[in-house]
């Protein structure tokens, strides 16, 4: 009686292991040997392609020459439903199973768990027997094979069982390219190696996870941490000074930040309305504003001089874990880094229309970005003595 | 045949199927491209709500719902409403894509129902635009879900659905204080509108005569940002000289020799040649019974120049005319002349 050897597999995703029958020819057992499937579910589901279809599946041989001798031919025959992996026994089909009318054969090197196996080469010819459940290869010139030499092959485009449960592969080698076209189960021919696998299709475990739409955004007068952590209020004073003023003899800037986390396809947008009608500081809630949007409200930055009244804000594109949220032009001139917008006047979207004037955006998630926004103002000689305010929207909105 | 003894143990073979369920509500069809505007998104504002959203294909739809929730944007959980969100009296400005929609009777505070007779879906962007609806109290991310029925009934599963989140945040507030101030100085000479170059406080007529028109001139400055202006009064006596004094003018005239004048203006004058013009980027302007070329006139208190708004700087020069008739009384004659400006802010 020979050894009764059992061997654990483990599975791997999308990739299995199989397990293992001894069998004899000639020369003897295929010993160590392995099936590797590319799929362990069963056909016919729910899931009709890729991973847990069960189709288009790879079936790796993976062997090791028991003999020397040239090989000319294979018999890889697969059983199911009561039959045995005994070779000599008969064989039924695996309900659902096949290798296709006309297999394709994959006959390059493998490695596995270190041992890299031969692929059989060129000059193979593939087809199939017993309405698609055996898998023959034949090759009149034959490759040699010292006792000992590790070999693979692999047959794709196989449709699993559509049953869970255990089925098995026969594999026989044949010295005499002819044999494989005289394969029968119950006789199959005089054989030089021969081993059996034991395989098993499993149902699918399909894991579910809910995603909500996401969008966390904040603003701060100082910097944020991530998921807006340390955030302040977002109230800026500009002026200098003991008692913090504006005066003509200077520029004042003061910043805020903000943060961005979204998982929204499409990315997220960033827009900014100004309270003021008249788009830049007013003392009467916008009736009027006498330190006016810089560069008279277009829509392309421009310079902030001491000693000419005006209001602008400039972006800092955003750094953070995940993505980017770049500045808009008209908040960004990269030729020119510390001019100042505030576009009051682009027809249908500046930062006194209803919805706002586009300051940054991303095109794709993004995660934990962080935005500085540096606000400047200063005033002329014959802007009028008063408390200036601006209150300003910043908006977020995600495309999902 | 040879013998063959099995052994076999059976493999468990798993594959993890992952299914990431984004906004996947069972059977309904997923609108792309979802997206919502704010006019304002301060925490209990009054503001403005844009909808947009795709549709994948052209199934009938005759019903809309916008439900927001605090909690989650899933549509098989539960739904919280927002504390504070109010589109019970929103009104629907303007619709875009798929047409003919009016706000149902349906509509709560946080159910936005939209109805129509049955139509089919238009390709492109759909948009809806509502007024009259509050912000949430509190900030935070919010969600709303968004679900198209093909028919009048909403316990259905909807035909097509899709989630956004839309954060409300406090609005930036930036302040700033502008100081008042008025600008004002004076000299005999002033260097441009530069007031730290005025130099001099005097002016000497010289011996008088009743042939000659003594003359002089003096130079201020002045600017503000007081918002209702300025106004500079000229403050003194005529010229004295103990009990004796020569007369000012009290209405404008013109200087004449030989009769006892005391008066000044603040314009560029030929008869005696003498001051100049208003000058500076500012908009201020003598007073009309000081601002007549070759006319002058004295009158202590009189608001000699003004503005009526923030000014920049002007450089006012002023001449000063003394005639004397034949009989004036000898001696030394002393006028002190101030000016004092105040700002209305």
């Amino acid at each position: 009686m020979r050894q009764i050897t059992a061997v654990v597999l483990v599975a791997v995703i999308f990739m299995s292991h199989i397990g293992v029958t001894f069998a004899a020819g000639l020369g003897g057992e295929l010993a160590p040997r392995s099936l590797l499937i590319s799929d362990a579910s069963v056909s016919g589901g729910s899931i009709t392609s890729g991973p847990g279809s069960g189709v288009n599946v790879t079936y790796r041989v993976l062997v090791r020459a028991a003999s020397t001798h040239t090989l000319k031919g294979m018999a890889l025959d697969f059983c199911g439903g009561a039959s045995s992996p005994v070779i000599g026994d008969s064989c039924t089909a695996p309900t659902g199973f096949s290798v296709g009318a006309s297999p394709t054969l994959d006959s390059s090197d493998f490695e596995y768990r270190s041992i890299t196996y031969t692929g059989i080469g060129a000059g193979w010819s593939a087809s199939s027997a017993n309405s698609n459940r055996t898998v023959l290869l034949e090759n009149a010139t034959g490759i040699s094979l010292s006792d000992g030499d590790y070999i693979t092959f692999a047959i794709t485009g196989v449709v699993n069982p559509s049953a869970v449960g255990s089925f098995y592969g026969r594999l026989h080698t044949y010295t005499d390219e002819n044999a494989p076209a005289s394969y029968t189960p119950t006789n199959p021919g005089t054989y030089q190696d021969g081993g059996s696998f034991a395989l098993s299709t499993t149902a699918t475990v399909t894991i579910n996870a809910r995603v909500q739409e996401a969008l966390t955004f904040c603003v701060s007068a100082s910097t944020l941490g991530g998921n807006c952590s340390n955030a302040t209020a977002p109230s800026i004073v500009l002026g200098h000074g003991g008692t913090s003023v504006l005066e003509p003899d200077s520029v004042d800037t003061a910043s805020i930040f903000s943060l961005v986390s979204t998982n929204a396809a499409s990315g997220v947008a960033i827009f900014f309305r100004n309270s003021n009608s008249c788009g830049g500081l007013s003392a009467n809630n916008g009736s009027s504003c006498p330190i006016p949007p810089v560069n008279s409200g277009a829509g392309t930055p421009g310079p902030i001089s001491a000693g000419t009244a005006a209001f602008g804000v400039r972006c800092s594109d955003g750094t953070g874990t995940t993505g980017a949220v770049d500045c808009d032009a008209n908040y960004y001139d990269a030729g020119n880094p510390t001019y100042y917008g505030m576009d009051s006047t682009t027809v249908g979207s500046n930062t006194t229309t209803v919805y706002g004037d586009l300051i940054a955006s991303s095109s794709s998630v993004v995660g934990n970005i962080e935005n500085e926004y540096e606000f400047a103002a200063t005033t002329s000689n014959v802007t009028p003595a008063g408390t200036y305010s601006a209150n300003l929207a910043m908006i977020a909105t995600g495309t999902f | 045949m040879p013998r063959v003894i099995v052994a076999m143990l059976s493999v468990c073979l798993l594959v993890i199927g992952v299914v990431f369920a984004s906004d996947v509500f069972a059977a309904s069809k997923a609108l792309t491209n979802r997206q919502f505007y704010m006019s304002n998104n301060k925490p209990g504002a009054q503001t403005t709500y844009k909808f947009r959203y795709q549709t994948p294909d052209t199934g009938v739809i005759s019903k809309v719902v916008f439900l927001f929730c605090e909690n989650s944007a899933l549509l098989d959980d539960s739904c919280d409403a927002p504390s504070g969100l109010d589109v019970s009296a929103a009104n629907l400005q303007t619709q875009s894509g798929d047409t003919g929609y009016s706000v149902a009777p349906e509509t709560d505070g946080h159910t936005l129902v939209l109805e129509r007779s049955a139509a089919a879906s238009v390709s492109g962007q759909h948009e809806y635009v509502f007024t009259d609806v509050r912000n949430p109290d509190a900030s935070g991310t919010y969600y709303i879900r968004m679900m198209a029925y093909s028919g009048a009934d909403t316990s259905v599963e909807p035909a097509y659905a899709g989630a956004v989140a839309y954060p409300i945040v406090p609005n930036v507030d930036v302040n700033a204080t502008v100081p008042p101030f008025l600008i004002f100085c004076m000299g005999v000479t002033i260097s441009g509108i530069d007031c730290s170059s005025a130099q001099g406080s005097y002016i000497g007529f010289g011996e008088f005569s009743a042939q000659r028109t003594a003359f002089g001139s003096t130079q201020m400055v002045v600017s503000t940002n007081a918002l209702g202006g300025y106004s500079v009064r000229t403050l003194g006596t005529t010229l004295v000289s103990g009990n004796n004094q020569i007369p000012a003018l009290a209405s404008l005239a013109p200087a004449k020799t030989g009769v006892g004048q005391f008066g000044l203006n603040l314009r560029a004058n030929n008869a005696p040649l003498s001051g100049a013009d208003v000058q500076g980027p500012g908009a201020g302007q003598p007073t009309p019974d000081y601002s007549v070329a070759n006319q002058y006139k004295f009158n202590s208190g009189d608001v000699v120049a003004r503005s009526n708004s923030v000014d920049d700087s002007r450089k006012y020069t002023t001449t000063y005319i003394a005639n004397i008739a034949g009989s004036q009384a000898p001696g030394v004659y002393v006028a002190t002349i101030s000016y004092l400006a105040l700002g209305n802010f």
